[in-house]
């Protein structure tokens, strides 16, 4: 519960630091709505030109962006900070949380928000809303849906930032690969088959996020609800023992500084 | 080499690029096309304009830079005008990057497409798209010289970016737009810069050639003329306030 507590005051001295900004925060949060909307253009176009990907509509789509989108904004705003965990090690930048007798990893996440998360908070409502999705039945999937996608996107963040425990500045490659699995998250599952479905079910799991979410709520599946909440629990675990197995490898940056 | 630093931008960029044609070939494959050749031709369509988006350096951010840490006022003091020195700068990696992407993506494309398309016509098309990177360069050394006058050209990055991507056709051609945005991008410079390129690959013909060459020339000259009364208004500026 204390850990909870902790967690929660760095989140909300990371959003304060952000809000603080006002214009800046106001600008970021804006420009990311409207870059989610420009890219969701696309697919308003495709439909008007095609009728379907193999089952797929243009209201699959934007569920699918709602649900994407969302989990983003929530990680973005709430649990950030271990996208720059590589960062962290490689600079000698733990030290000044190693030493806080509470749980590291919390302090990581929460130590960092991003201000254009929110625009893709307000991208997620607007797909939602224009989905159709949204009925009394549907409404809590998707928010247990948002949350897992989000626990998925911080457990991979987390493993990625890993990387550099053992191999020193990898904060361009991991980020690249951070890229990747947003990148393959926002198309639907009728477009991948075979090997590269397995690998965005396993190695990058853009499926968890984005299309094994959709398919589970248009089949109203029990087993689909446990799948998935199954694998975010099992990879939420690996990527925690990933990480505190990396920092064994830590060596200090005897960096000196002072953090609040 | 000046852009041997560059190499791991270079990595990232060529994997993400990589990435992009891999699903948006599957995308097409799943799409019912009314004939084969236009599923083989669009995946080139797209390797033209994210080549075009991905090659072009964010000179706006280095003129930004130089310009609210004032380092701006010790380059100008060089034998070289500060304009060109930044715009020569740029194109040098513009260049490198274009090439090294060039030559990652017609093999790939050839790959996922099962075809490719006669060398005069990947010629034009890859002429075209270089002359337009350069368009966007000296578009975007107007949007960094604006940082003069907001401190932060980032917004209007952002919005120039996003209506490229829009207006352009970045990821389908602009004939399947609706009738209105498609006249609407015919207007705008961007319809010259990635689907005036692009389209050369999907259908060629020597007098669209020429009306792709001739818009890509007339927005050069605009930037170009754009870019210089920026620079311009910057200096008479600088002399009146200082550094």
């Amino acid at each position: 519960m204390s850990e909870l507590k902790n967690l929660l005051a760095h989140i909300k001295i990371s959003i304060q630091s952000t809000v603080s900004l006002r214009e800046s925060f106001l600008l970021q949060s804006f420009f990311m709505l409207l870059s989610n909307l420009v890219f969701f253009l696309f697919w308003w176009i495709y439909f008007d030109n095609f009728n379907s990907i193999k089952g797929w509509m243009l209201s699959d789509i934007a569920c699918l962006y709602g649900i994407v989108n969302g989990a983003y904004g929530v990680f973005s705003v709430f649990l950030g900070g271990s996208r720059y965990l590589s960062r962290m090690v490689f600079e000698g930048d733990l030290d000044m949380l190693i030493v806080k007798p509470k749980n590291l990893l919390l302090q990581i996440m929460g130590s960092k928000s991003t201000s254009s998360g929110w625009g893709d908070i307000v991208s997620a409502a607007v797909f939602l809303a224009f989905s159709g999705y949204i009925t009394i039945i549907n409404l809590p999937f998707l928010v247990l849906f948002i949350l897992t996608a989000c626990i998925v996107i911080a457990s991979f963040s987390i493993i990625m930032g890993s990387l550099a425990f053992w191999i020193g500045d990898s904060h361009a490659l991991s980020k690249q690969i951070f890229e990747f699995l947003l990148t393959f998250s926002n198309y639907p599952k009728s477009i991948y088959a075979g090997a590269i479905k397995v690998f965005l079910l396993t190695i990058i799991p853009s499926g968890f996020i984005g299309f094994v979410p959709i398919e589970t709520i248009k089949t109203q599946s029990l087993s689909g609800v446990l799948y998935i909440l199954g694998f975010t629990l099992v990879y939420a675990y690996c990527a925690s023992k990933i990480f505190y197995c990396g920092l064994r490898k830590y060596s200090s940056g005897n960096k000196p500084g002072f953090k609040v | 080499m000046h852009n041997g630093k560059n190499r791991k931008e270079l990595f990232v960029r060529s994997s993400f690029f990589l990435a992009i044609l891999y699903i948006f070939s599957k995308l097409w494959q799943a799409t019912q096309f009314s004939d084969a050749a236009n599923q083989q031709s669009m995946i080139w369509y797209l390797s033209v304009t994210e080549l075009i988006v991905l090659s072009v350096p964010f000179i706006q951010v280095d003129i930004e830079n130089d310009i609210r840490s004032g380092d701006v006022v010790y380059q100008l003091l060089k034998p070289m005008n500060y304009l060109w020195l930044k715009i020569s700068d740029c194109i040098g990696s513009f260049l490198f990057r274009f090439t090294v992407l060039m030559l990652i993506a017609i093999p790939f494309c050839a790959y996922l497409s099962g075809s490719i398309p006669p060398l005069p016509i990947l010629f034009a098309t890859y002429l075209t798209a270089g002359i337009a990177g350069l368009v966007f360069i000296l578009f975007q050394t107007t949007i960094g010289l604006l940082a003069f006058k907001l401190q932060d050209s980032t917004p209007i990055f952002w919005v120039w970016q996003r209506c490229s991507f829009l207006f352009g056709g970045l990821l389908i051609p602009l004939d399947f737009y609706p009738a209105y945005l498609k006249t609407t991008a015919y207007f705008l410079p961007f319809a010259s810069l990635l689907y005036g390129p692009g389209r050369l690959i999907l259908s060629f013909n020597i007098e669209h050639f020429f009306i792709v060459l001739g818009g890509l020339l007339f927005w050069g000259s605009f930037a170009l003329f754009l870019a210089n009364w920026m620079y311009i208004r910057m200096l008479k500026a600088l002399k009146v306030n200082g550094g």
